[in-house]
């Protein structure tokens, strides 16, 4: 069974690759709200651009706009529950529609937060961002993706955001692992199904593929880490050898990866057994990530479940 | 109607040297208030400490002497683009249903902004260094568009299509349109924005102005007071925002939706330098403007006292006419009105 041991915080690894192009891009200007660790050792080396609009949402997101419609690209890093929600409204207007280089970093990401609850969750980021125009959408599945995406957010063009986790989280790629933006990375080969995941449910869906081989099915784990622009293509050509397909993700059942795939799905007018696991909008118990995964079904036991309910006859 | 023209400053800290002081500018304190001798002050919504002396017109222009005075003729010369502009207002909306009273109360300050104190025109709209200026109360669209118009930046095709269908004026403006620098129309997004710009010729070290304008029912917006503490505590002063104190909003009386007196106690207590101006006084906005850039410390507000629907008689204060179509026998009676106001 596939077991991997060490964690590393996202937090941390794009702490280091802010202060690593600090230099490189003299355009850069870091922007929190009442603080972002992503920023500390770049702003510790570039005091005059790192601003911190205290806690501002709204604010942090309209003056990040109104800066990089001046020739500068701006980096946001905030909790994203209160990003995304308390300045969608910014964001669509502001930053989307004007199709700036504003890069977002969203913090605990997700149930990252776990048992500070709901207030504090943000799984809903996929679907509001696929309806906003412009803005490339990340979610890394361990620390090494995350820096892949944040450098691959900073050469897109336009608006970016990405959706990191707020603790440690376990390490999925040796590292450094060829990051290709915009594109799927496929985990484990497989036959008879393939799990699509995205961002923190990826592990779970690799221990779910690996307990699955011990009962002789063929289950691949494909990482969705790129969502928007969606590697549809490479997709149709991944999968193009089976008819079952699971999508599990750390969202909301509705607008998110499922969504994003079933359309392409529907769209060949192909048959497929299809199913999803995700997260049910409402209250949830009070728990931490993990215990919040288990309740959802989004840890391999909850996967390795719907896996088998496809794969038996 | 001639203008009356003037008025004066009184600081507290003057209060001994008298009216005289007027022409001492004190850049360190925190409030300067330009009283036009026209308005009641219980209308003007000054601070209960605030020191407020009136000059009578034999001794205007000796008082408010100073950089920023224009001569008569060029008074004149704006106050005729003014009119200009509000006509242009006007056919617009005899096409369509157009926010006019909250565009006509704004136009003085446009023409003071566009014609006399912005570096904006046709040919530097794209370099680094043109100053900023957000219409941030974006449903005022027509009389930016009016004001763009008559400078050259839009052009003149743009009103004769403007009865078809996919034509380039929006209800409000939008990012693209030659001039507008960010699409507005959602409320209380165009001060953050500016101090953003702002804060960027800062960092690029230009030294380019911004301009914000917000109506006063705009500042019922959170995001507005968000970014006024981020303004003062930055020290942007190379940002100017001016509200444009019209006392009314969709529903009614500001007062009587969301009271925001005392605002220049408010803007005070944010830590923003502060300016109470007649706001159709063409003069003393450009004096408003000019005082303003000259602060070094803090951002500044320009209180811009103003009528909604300003020239035409039945507009005037009238929520009615806070978006309106005007057919042929309105929109002569409108023309008259706004002519009659020339000397």
């Amino acid at each position: 069974m596939f077991t991997p041991v060490p964690t590393r915080s996202m937090r941390l690894a794009c702490a280091e690759y802010m202060s690593s192009v600090a230099d490189t891009h003299p355009s850069l200007i870091a922007m929190g709200a009442d603080g972002s660790s992503i920023f500390t050792k770049f702003a510790s080396r570039y005091p005059e651009r790192f601003i911190d609009v205290g806690i501002a949402e709204a604010n942090l997101v309209s003056v990040a706009a109104g800066i990089a419609a001046c020739n500068r690209t701006v980096m946001v890093g905030a909790i994203a529950s209160f990003l995304l929600r308390r300045a969608y409204e910014q964001l669509r207007v502001d930053v989307c529609d004007a199709n700036l280089p504003v890069k977002l970093i969203g913090v605990g990401g997700g149930l990252s937060y776990g048992a500070l609850g709901p207030t504090h969750h943000m799984c809903e980021d996929i679907a509001i961002l696929r309806a906003m125009p412009n803005i490339a959408v990340f979610i890394p599945s361990d620390a090494s993706d995350a820096v892949g995406a944040l450098r691959a957010a900073l050469e897109w063009p336009g608006p970016a955001y990405i959706r990191i986790g707020a603790a440690d989280d376990p390490v999925l790629h040796d590292d450094p692992h060829i990051y290709r933006p915009f594109g799927l990375d496929v985990i484990v080969p497989g036959r008879d199904l393939w799990i699509v995941s995205t961002g923190a449910t990826t592990i779970h869906s690799v221990r779910a593929a690996c307990a699955l081989t011990d009962q002789n099915y063929s289950v691949g784990v494909i990482n969705a880490h790129s969502l928007r622009p969606f590697p549809e293509a490479e997709l149709l050509n991944v999968i193009r050898d089976t008819d079952k397909l699971l999508v599990v993700e750390e969202h909301v059942k509705a607008g998110g990866l499922a969504s994003i795939v079933a359309e392409i799905l529907v769209a060949r007018r192909e048959k497929w057994k299809f199913n999803n696991i995700g997260i049910l909008a409402g209250h949830p118990p009070v728990g931490s990530r993990d215990e919040l995964l288990h309740f959802y079904g989004l840890d391999a036991e909850g996967i390795i479940s719907a896996a088998l309910t496809m794969l038996r006859p | 109607m001639a203008v009356d023209k003037y008025l004066l400053t009184a600081l507290p800290a003057k209060r001994e040297t008298g009216c005289l002081a007027a022409t001492q500018w004190d850049l360190s304190s925190r409030l300067i208030v330009m009283i036009d001798t026209r308005i009641p002050h219980s209308q003007l919504d000054l601070p209960a400490k605030m020191l407020t002396v009136d000059v009578r017109p034999a001794f205007e222009r000796s008082l408010m002497m100073n950089e920023f005075t224009l001569p008569i003729e060029e008074v004149e010369a704006l106050e005729a683009i003014a009119r200009r502009v509000r006509l242009t207002v006007l056919q617009f909306a005899t096409v369509k249903r157009v926010h006019i009273g909250p565009a006509l109360s704004i136009i003085d300050i446009l023409v003071a902004l566009y014609f006399k104190c912005l570096k904006i025109s046709p040919s530097n709209l794209f370099d680094e260094d043109r100053d900023r200026f957000i219409l941030s109360k974006g449903h005022a669209a027509f009389g930016l568009y009016a004001v763009l118009l008559e400078s050259g930046i839009l052009d003149q095709s743009v009103m004769d299509d403007f009865a078809s269908t996919g034509n380039s004026l929006p209800g409000h403006p939008c990012k693209g349109m030659p001039g507008v620098e960010f699409s507005t129309g959602s409320l209380g997004h165009g001060l953050p924005i500016g101090a953003g710009m702002s804060i960027a010729g800062r960092l690029n070290s230009q030294n380019y102005r911004t301009v914000v304008l917000m109506g006063d029912g705009e500042l019922n917006e959170g995001s507005v007071w968000e970014s006024a503490m981020f303004c003062a505590h930055n020290n942007l002063n190379q940002l100017t925002a001016i509200v444009d104190r019209n006392h009314f909003q969709q529903e009614g009386l500001t007062r009587r939706v969301m009271n925001m007196d005392p605002l220049t106690d408010k803007w005070g207590a944010f830590g923003w330098n502060v300016i109470v101006v007649n706001g159709h006084s063409i003069p003393d906005v450009v004096c408003a403007i000019g005082k303003a850039a000259q602060f070094v410390s803090g951002p500044t507000v320009i209180v811009a006292d103003t009528i909604k629907g300003k020239g035409v008689t039945f507009m005037e204060n009238n929520p009615d006419w806070h978006m309106g179509y005007l057919d042929s026998i309105q929109f002569g009676d409108a023309v008259a009105s706004i002519r009659a106001e020339a000397p």
